[in-house]
């Protein structure tokens, strides 16, 4: 991933009509973009919609984008509103449970060596993540696999960082109670060492 | 970080692993800033004709094959995820104008998964705006293997209007590759024989042989794609053979 000093230099690149400065962002950020909005919504097909929407307006608005070292804020607090209005238009076709049951029955093949028990842990954390609010799940998205600080999730989600702190205290309490059996196993190397 | 902690990390990680973007991701980004910029009349110009690509791989064809004509390709903007039930592609039928003929699933395997409205123009050099604008259907099949057809519906056609006859089979390699890659002088030759078209944006170099079969219907304007699925004609016109059958 750029610094952040790398990816304002493109976007200011781009404020003044490189096209070039645009392809190289765009290959920096599609990757982490395309997971980040797979994670949230829970939907991988919904993923590159959200993605090509949040490339497209932050091209479109660039100009005004007056703190280019900000882009990387800037960039996921459009990604989150944008999976939130496909979470919400999505549910309104079918009901939410039953999309992320179906999105989380499915383990990555990666998981087929792994013991019983272990996929069975997987599984369970994979169906309780999908069960949370949209709010608590990008909290734990962006914390958990973009790596974000409380600050910057409070940045990307337009919250209160006491209002992150709550939704991530309360989600890891959530997780934590659907997972209770594994986790006494836990104290046990089930996961391996981690 | 506690052991809980590392184990949702973890978790998170493996499952994105999984998810990947498409190749045609930038080109639709740019196609539909294009088409913004156009609707919005945007002052700023960034992207060039040369780029200015599409969702479709048709069209990708089309910017390279008409670069004479005044009309120097086609922009074709559309949702792939806004109809996700075969049930529901009926209840577009008002807001596209036509009634287009299609299928549940082909005979080969090919299954609907999603589809989605969206407009399709010509466009000049300049990126400017030629001609009519259709209102066009896509849908996309999926077989077991994981790999895509899509199935363009157009009210109209910018190249029919623009006098040319783009019906039947066709087949292009293309070369997707990172935006700083250099060329090759393999590269170069092949691209000035006409053997592959280079795609800047992708974030590895990737070969895919992409195919369409392209029919006119009752006023409607079909076009099959595929990308590496090795169909062949035969196969395409089969496919085609069955939307049309369909009533």
């Amino acid at each position: 991933m750029l610094t952040t000093e790398e990816t304002a230099a493109l976007v200011k690149q781009i404020q003044n009509g490189n096209e070039a400065a645009f392809d190289r962002l765009f290959a920096e950020y599609q990757l982490k973009a395309v997971r980040t909005a797979a994670l949230i919504s829970g939907d991988v097909s919904l993923a590159e919609d959200i993605v090509q929407e949040t490339f497209t307006d932050c091209f479109l608005n660039i100009m005004a984008l007056k703190k280019p070292e900000s882009f990387k804020s800037w960039f996921f607090r459009s990604l989150t509103r944008k999976a939130w209005k496909a979470i919400d238009k999505k549910s309104r076709l079918v009901p939410v449970e039953e999309l992320y049951e179906k999105a989380d029955s499915m383990l990555p093949p990666v998981f087929d060596s792994y013991p019983s028990e272990q996929r069975s842990s997987y599984a369970k954390l994979y169906k309780a993540i999908g069960r949370l609010g949209k709010k608590q799940r990008t909290t734990i998205v962006l914390y958990y696999f973009n790596g974000f600080s409380i600050k910057e999730i409070a940045n990307a989600t337009s919250s209160l960082e006491a209002t992150v702190k709550s939704r991530l205290f309360s989600a890891k309490k959530q997780l934590k109670k659907s997972l209770s059996e594994n986790i006494e196993k836990m104290e046990e190397p089930v996961y391996g060492k981690v | 970080m506690e052991k809980f902690d590392e184990f949702i990390k973890d978790a998170l990680e493996k499952k994105a692993e999984t998810v990947t973007p498409s190749c045609f991701l930038l080109q639709r980004i740019k196609a539909e800033t294009a088409e913004r910029k156009r609707k919005e009349n945007f002052s700023m110009k960034i992207f060039s004709a040369k780029k200015l690509v599409v969702l479709g791989v048709v069209a990708l064809m089309s910017v390279s094959c008409y670069a004479a004509a005044k009309m120097t390709g086609v922009v074709a903007s559309s949702k792939n995820n806004e109809i996700t039930s075969v049930s529901d592609i009926g209840k577009y039928d008002k807001k596209l104008g036509f009634t287009p003929k299609y299928v549940d699933s082909f005979d080969n395997g090919y299954k609907f998964t999603r589809g989605g409205t969206g407009t399709t123009h010509g466009v000049d050099e300049d990126g400017n705006s030629v001609g009519k604008e259709y209102n066009t259907l896509n849908l996309t099949y999926k077989n077991d293997k994981g790999q895509n057809v899509m199935l363009m519906i157009d009210g109209g056609n910018p190249y029919t209007d623009n006098g040319e006859n783009t019906t039947g089979y066709t087949n292009q390699t293309y070369k997707f590759v990172p935006p700083d890659y250099q060329l090759t002088d393999e590269d170069k030759k092949e691209e000035a024989s006409g053997d592959i078209v280079i795609s800047y944006g992708s974030d590895k170099v990737e070969i895919q042989k992409m195919e369409s079969y392209m029919w006119q219907d009752e006023g409607l304007y079909y076009t099959l794609t595929a990308a590496d699925c090795n169909l062949g004609e035969k196969e395409m016109k089969n496919m085609a053979k069955q939307i049309n059958d369909n009533k």
